[in-house]
């Protein structure tokens, strides 16, 4: 179903197909077209509105496959047009407490039921915090590649689900084909790992600035199964096996000297992946590690 | 494309481009100037309307998503009751948000009131993070978060009595 309008300098057609099949024919028989979400994005874009070419526009909330969440005792799937707030209310038994509480601090409760998880993990241009969030806890995503095959213009779709972290280039660039679009998220509830999740700055805002931190890890006298990201908007996303293999096997307590050492390596590794880091996010996620690391400290002694 | 809603009680068909912002319709089209954002989403946070009794940022309205909905400005929330009770919380309590966030403020508070449950004691319902998250879609800081959080108290309670008055 499309609808055309007839006046005005940015003419759009929009398109709210009822299947993720008439979807993903859309996508691939239109050109120039935008995915829209919920739009938190796109519609803060100045060239949003007016646009000066012709274009189309898909909504995915029209989709209701997209809009659906399922879950079971293990994991949460939600479509892609799912906004954060619904996945909120559907997930708050399986979600585990740090990334509820997490979610919940992403913005009001305005912006949240606008904002959809397709959205905030498939912006270009900027990370913004779910994805370093759901990445820490290594959850996938479904894309759908297609591809128009024969002179009948048939589109072939093949399906592949991939962790969030493999969406990223090593320097922190989304690297989802071009013709592809993303229908589920599967997040595991993974109760077994201790979570912290950490936003410094305002991603959206001020995204020279700001930092994104999240770290999972198996809980015990020594640190094992670790999973370091951190998002720096518009530098990149951090996700590094060897700096998670270089945490796991630290035992706690960690001496001051030690965490100072740890905190430089991370800089260093940054410095190395992500070259448009800026000073201050450097020093942010220094300071965040050093942190966490001695809440984590702190928690040991107390035991 | 031609959209068919209620802005302020009024029914409009309006022809407009479907991808235009609704702070941009109301502004051009309506002469409505509660609406006056100019940061495009990055959070000055004046251009909040009610979309179904739940508060928006308007710049992040795109015209598609209005079809059959009601849409509330602070011109047309004035002429209605639930505005009397936040104006009455403003009176009451001697605090007043200034000019130019007083309409999204307004809105804002309206928005959240919707949200709480009106039948639970005031004490109980309310949360002050959540009211600080929820009030921070404005960035004008002409009030401090207590203050706020004062005046819903107030506006709750004239609510509740404006309904068991009722």
């Amino acid at each position: 179903m499309s609808e055309n309008n007839s006046s005005g300098v940015g003419v759009a057609t929009i398109y709210s197909p009822k299947s993720t099949n008439e979807l993903i024919g859309i996508l691939a028989k239109e050109k120039n077209t935008v995915i829209f979400g919920g739009g938190t994005y796109l519609m803060s874009r100045k060239s949003f509105y007016p646009h000066p070419d012709l274009r189309n526009v898909v909504l995915t909330s029209s989709v209701p496959e997209l809009c659906r969440v399922y879950h079971s005792e293990s994991y949460i799937e939600a479509g892609c047009a799912v906004t954060l707030q619904q996945l909120l209310n559907t997930g708050a038994y399986i979600l585990s407490r740090p990334l509820d509480k997490a979610l919940n601090a992403l913005g009001s409760s305005m912006l949240r039921s606008q904002m959809t998880l397709g959205g905030a993990l498939c912006t270009r241009d900027t990370v913004f915090s779910l994805p370093c969030y759901l990445s820490a806890i290594n959850a996938e995503v479904e894309i759908k590649i297609f591809s128009i095959k024969g002179k009948g213009k048939r589109v072939s779709t093949r399906s592949r689900w991939y962790s969030i972290t493999k969406l990223y280039s090593v320097e922190g660039k989304l690297e989802i084909p071009e013709n592809s679009v993303m229908t589920r998220i599967r997040i595991p509830s993974q109760e077994g790992l201790r979570q912290i999740y950490k936003t410094l700055g305002s991603p959206m805002s001020d995204p020279e600035s700001a930092v994104v931190f999240a770290l999972s890890y198996k809980d015990g006298k020594t640190m094992t199964e670790a999973s370091m990201r951190l998002a720096l908007p518009k530098a990149g996303f951090f996700a590094s096996t060897d700096f998670d293999t270089f945490l796991s096997g630290f035992s706690f307590p960690l001496s001051i000297e030690k965490i100072k050492k740890i905190s430089e390596v991370l800089v260093a590794n940054i410095e190395a992946t992500l070259p448009d880091a800026t000073r201050i996010q450097l020093e942010r996620a220094k300071r965040q590690l050093q942190t966490v690391l001695f809440e984590i400290n702190t928690r040991y002694l107390q035991h | 494309m031609l959209i068919k809603c209620t802005i302020d009680g009024v029914s409009q068909l309006l022809s407009v481009n479907a991808d235009k912002p609704l702070n941009k319709i109301l502004q051009e089209r309506l002469d409505t100037f509660s609406s006056n954002s100019a940061c495009r989403g990055a959070g000055c946070g004046n251009c909040v309307v009610l979309i179904d009794g739940q508060s928006v940022l308007s710049c992040l309205v795109p015209a598609f998503r209005l079809n059959n909905t009601s849409i509330m400005t602070i011109e047309g929330f004035k002429c209605t009751r639930p505005f009397h009770d936040i104006e009455r919380a403003y009176r009451e309590t001697g605090i007043m948000p200034c000019e130019q966030c007083y309409a999204s403020k307004t809105l804002l508070i309206e928005g959240l009131m919707n949200k709480l449950d009106i039948n639970k004691p005031v004490g109980a319902s309310l949360d002050t993070v959540f009211i600080e998250r929820e009030m921070s879609m404005n960035s004008c800081r002409c009030l401090e978060m207590r203050q706020i959080e004062m005046v819903i108290r107030v506006a709750m309670i004239n609510r509740r009595n404006r309904i068991v008055r009722k």
